[in-house]
């Protein structure tokens, strides 16, 4: 008899869940506004100081194809390059007056390397294979945000060499190369980043911007009806509904919804830019979505009070997104902030959003997001379970 | 009617500091609209939430009997139902979801009870279909109480149901909990009205920690003392 109730209420619990939607729309658009403007700001200030650091070229060896890249990498927007010799090169960098030092080797005794395929020397150096280039970085800036540079700037020789190659109308280049040719960001993109477990800058800030939108709209989302409906709850669950039947439809509606609508967003995003679906990003940034709401669920579980909930997640959010580096990226933070983001929930998540993009995933930050999840679902289990649910407190 | 009886007794209930229920007693046979009076804060609520099972009692014993068999308060919330005061609707939805929940689904039995059930005379047809948001007070405390009468309990717990109605509204309330108890069953009305008091044919004064049944007469007349 009490399953007919259950049946019902989860029924009910949709049907609610479907008449919020434009309430929620609402809310997602002024989040993603405010968002978006506070996002723009912040990559615009660190974005300029960024693409200002210098960093110095050596040639161990001249060569041919990468002078002219470099040519091409001078005039690119990322770093001010120029050419050193070794000695004087480390000496600035000694002094601070560079970034970072790029050592170009001659590639050709290397193993496997074929000079024809240049997407192949950015290969080598994320297989720890230095035969072809090494970095050394200063103290000025960072590792990871050199190190990032140094990869756009190696982009920069490739695309250009390739460049020079199509005009010069070679006519032995492989299909392969061709497609190669013609859809060489994206390849780029997958295989460098991918394999690297890193992010482009533009794509972290994509992927924070997501984090940013999902858990500021859903701290305020999950407040609607949460106080209206505890009168209901108090008398449903005279009809046998469990604590677990409250927990579980809190899950299926918030989450159910924010991750439905995450996939749709995410696919749509794929489709624009590549013409094609990638199921996995699309999964992950589910997850992401999943891991960031179990989060709020968790906190309007600890305070009953719709009012204060919110308030409390809209300023554990940010608190969260800062210190995981969301808003400010860690290399400008002090160490400690590093230190402490390893910890932090958010992180992951972000970091899911920000991969996402690839369509391709990466399975540390995966098992990372799944651990937070099984974090979130266990204390907030405990908190129902011991505390009486929410709206038994009011 | 002899198949149906609450009893209440050796009651004991305290809330924060205060003693709310000591060694208190009610006796209600089915067919019985019966009115619990008392000042603001004496328990009337508390006592309307220890019958429904909502809260437990600190000691004391409530039971059911039918047909005499006594019914496990575990199970009691199949036959008995409660109007709180503030209504328990989900405010998003129409008054036929919420409804359609209390039936379990079953679309068929209600849409038989709409038309010619006992909640067509709450007269809730015409705004079956409105969001409870958008109801006034009264239209909401209707759609609780044909809400509560869903399952056809035996036993009907409102907590002053009436207050805050036009006079159409309670006359109309008032009419059906007649009815209702007419059938043989419980209704059990925690008010303030004066209108209320005349359709029941017993009066519960709960003061000091205890439940008094007094003379069907005026408020007026039972709060005497106190004016």
């Amino acid at each position: 008899m009490r399953n007919g109730y259950r049946k019902q209420f989860y029924k009910i619990l949709f049907k609610k869940s479907i008449r919020e939607i434009p309430k929620i729309m609402a809310v997602i658009l002024v989040v993603a506004i405010i968002s978006a403007a506070l996002i723009f700001s912040i990559t615009s200030i660190f974005g300029e100081n960024v693409t200002k650091i210098n960093v110095a070229y050596v040639f161990e060896e001249e060569d041919e194809w990468f002078s002219v890249g470099l040519k091409y990498m001078a005039k690119g927007a990322n770093c001010n390059l120029k050419k050193y010799k070794k000695d004087a090169a480390l000496r600035a960098l000694e002094k601070n007056e560079i970034a970072a030092v790029l050592l170009v080797y001659n590639a050709s005794d290397a193993e496997d390397f074929n000079p024809a395929l240049p997407v192949n020397a950015v290969e080598f150096i994320y297989s720890d294979n230095d035969q072809f280039l090494t970095s050394m970085f200063g103290s000025i800036v960072s590792a990871g945000i050199t190190d990032y540079l140094v990869l756009n700037a190696t982009r920069d020789v490739v695309k250009a060499t390739y460049d020079d190659y199509n005009r010069s109308k070679f006519n032995d280049f492989e299909d392969e190369l061709m497609d190669y040719l013609i859809h060489r960001n994206r390849y780029y993109e997958r295989i460098v980043f991918y394999d690297s477990g890193d992010i482009p800058l533009k794509h972290y800030y994509l992927g924070n911007a997501v984090a940013l939108i999902m858990l500021l709209s859903s701290s305020v989302v999950i407040g609607f009806g949460k106080n209206d409906d505890k009168n209901f709850i108090k008398f449903a669950k005279r009809t046998g509904l469990t604590k677990f039947d409250l927990f579980a439809s809190k899950y299926l509606a918030f989450i159910g919804f924010f991750s439905v609508l995450t996939g749709v967003g995410i696919a749509a995003f794929q489709y624009v830019m590549w013409d094609e679906f990638m199921i996995s990003g699309i999964l992950s940034s589910m997850l992401a979505t999943i891991v960031l709401l179990s989060l709020i669920i968790l906190i309007h579980e600890i305070f009953p009070d719709k009012t204060v909930s919110t308030l409390f997640c809209i300023f554990v959010s940010v608190i969260f997104l800062f210190l995981s580096g969301n808003i400010i990226p860690l290399t400008f933070l002090p160490d400690q902030v590093a230190q402490i983001s390893e910890y932090i929930l958010t992180k992951y998540p972000s970091a899911l959003y920000g991969q996402t993009f690839f369509g391709r995933m990466n399975g540390g930050t995966i098992t990372s997001a799944l651990i937070c999840l099984a974090i979130t679902v266990v204390l907030t289990l405990v908190v129902s379970f011991t505390r009486g649910d929410a709206y038994e407190n009011n | 009617m002899d198949n149906l009886s609450l009893e209440i007794s050796n009651l004991y209930k305290r809330y924060k500091k205060n003693v709310l229920f000591e060694d208190a007693a009610l006796s209600v046979k089915g067919g019985d609209c019966i009115a619990l009076v008392g000042e603001n804060g004496c328990g009337k609520s508390t006592l309307l939430n220890m019958i429904a099972g909502i809260i437990k009692c600190d000691k004391g014993n409530i039971t059911f009997n039918i047909d005499g068999n006594e019914v496990p308060l575990n199970k009691s919330w199949q036959y008995v139902s409660y109007v709180p005061q503030h209504n328990s609707l989900i405010d998003s939805l129409s008054a036929y979801d919420n409804l359609l929940f209390w039936y379990q689904g079953d679309k068929a039995k209600l849409d038989k009870d709409l038309k010619e059930g006992l909640i067509k005379e709450l007269g809730i047809n015409e705004y079956i279909n409105k969001r409870v948001s958008r109801m006034s007070g009264g239209m909401q405390k209707r759609v609780s109480i044909a809400c509560a009468l869903a399952n056809n309990p035996k036993i009907l717990l409102l907590d002053e149901a009436n207050a805050s109605l036009d006079i159409v509204c309670k006359l109309q309330i008032q009419k059906m909990l007649q009815k209702y108890a007419s059938l043989g069953n419980i209704v059990i009305h925690s008010t303030h009205e004066e209108g209320d008091i005349g359709v029941c044919n017993k009066i519960f004064y709960i003061a000091g920690g205890k439940i008094t049944e007094v003379p069907v007469t005026s408020l007026k007349e039972i709060f005497k003392d106190k004016l």
